[in-house]
């Protein structure tokens, strides 16, 4: 076990006017996840922190946040992977004399906040409402108006290979708010929603594929994607989110040019 | 749909750069000094296929640049006065380059 310090972004809509950082140290093996600490920092030090959480496998999505600048599941993230903050670094600084003394006893400092670009509710919980909200404007369920076969509508293993990466997006916003274009325009439908319109673009058995793309391929929709990769690095379950971006490009380069 | 066009343009155009810069360089820089006389460069840029050359490039350039910075005020200026006018002034100084560079080119 060893000390490490968790500095979190953290704001209670009925005290606080402003997000304030508060530091807590606490003992940690390598191994563990930075939910792990978080849950023991509610346990034992403070019940007040607010986060979200889950399944603590990976698979729910709920506990996205910022970890040392980056946009990750705290429950997929090892403290021995998390790249530690020195006490003395710059961006660890104007700290209380306790807490640096704290600070520079422990092996460093995790630096925890809430996903960016998104309104803050309390601590660590956003509102995914702003999120969830573009996910409906892709028409994210399945559209198939022909009669149903007896059993189910089959698809082929190929076909389903085709939509297999877009098929393990858990919505957790890792990548719209890590998104350079979705921070400066938050109109932008992100590439969570994009990579959700491919996911039944690309399915053999959806039969709407000019309605979506007709909604996915407008200003604020695939044309504000400007191939930043920063979706691709912040998600947590690896999908190559701007590749998927830029064949939603070419088929509705290749649509217009179809009709016309 | 919107906006396919313009971002196809884009593409287009920013390939028709890179092959327009590299035979500006082959025939400014890696022809020798004797092809950049006064005289010869006279007699290549009254020659038609030069011409249409010339405007192309020209197009090419101002489409190129213009949308990019008409994207960047676009998605970066949020205030929307300040943000029409920079639209306008990029459209103002687009059409005086365009307009320059075509007297330019047909001078001779």
């Amino acid at each position: 076990m060893e000390n490490y310090v968790y500095r979190i972004r953290r704001f209670d809509p009925e005290k606080d006017a402003e997000p304030r950082w508060e530091d807590f140290c606490i003992a940690m093996r390598p191994t563990e996840r930075v939910l792990d600490g978080l849950i023991r920092i509610k346990d034992t030090l403070d019940g007040s922190l607010t986060f979200r959480r889950s399944c603590l496998h990976g698979i729910c999505g709920s506990c996205a946040m910022k970890i040392n600048g980056r946009n990750a599941l705290a429950c997929q993230t090892l403290i021995k992977d998390v790249p530690l903050l020195t006490p003395s670094s710059p961006s660890c600084g104007h700290r209380g004399a306790a807490e640096k003394a704290a600070a520079a006893v422990s092996k460093g400092v995790i630096v925890v906040e809430p996903l960016p670009a998104l309104p803050v509710i309390k601590d660590l919980v956003v509102d995914m409402d702003p999120f969830f909200g573009k996910n409906r404007l892709v028409l994210p369920y399945l559209i198939n108006n022909e009669p149903p076969p007896e059993r189910e509508r089959l698809q082929s293993p190929e076909d389903q290979h085709k939509i297999l990466q877009s098929i393990t997006c858990i919505m957790c916003g890792c990548c719209t708010s890590s998104c350079p274009s979705y921070w400066a325009d938050k109109e932008y439908l992100g590439p969570a929603a994009l990579v959700k319109a491919y996911r039944f673009i690309g399915d053999t058995r959806d039969r709407a594929t000019e309605e979506r793309l007709e909604k996915v391929a407008q200003i604020q929709g695939v044309w504000r994607c400007h191939s930043i990769y920063n979706c691709v690095e912040a998600c947590p379950k690896e999908i190559d989110i701007t590749d998927h971006i830029s064949k939603l490009k070419r088929l509705a380069v290749k649509k217009r040019w179809k009709r016309s | 749909m919107k906006g396919v066009a313009g971002w196809l343009f884009q593409r287009v155009t920013g390939v028709l750069l890179v092959a327009g810069l590299l035979l500006h360089f082959l025939v400014m820089h890696f022809s020798g000094p004797e092809k950049i006389a006064h005289t010869v460069v006279l007699e290549r840029i009254s020659n038609p296929w030069w011409k249409t050359f010339d405007v192309l490039f020209l197009s090419s350039v101002i489409y190129h640049g213009f949308n990019g910075m008409w994207g960047l005020a676009e998605e970066y200026i949020r205030p929307e006065g300040l943000r029409r006018a920079a639209k306008a002034s990029l459209l103002v100084m687009a059409a005086v380059l365009y307009a320059v560079g075509i007297y330019i080119v047909t001078l001779r």
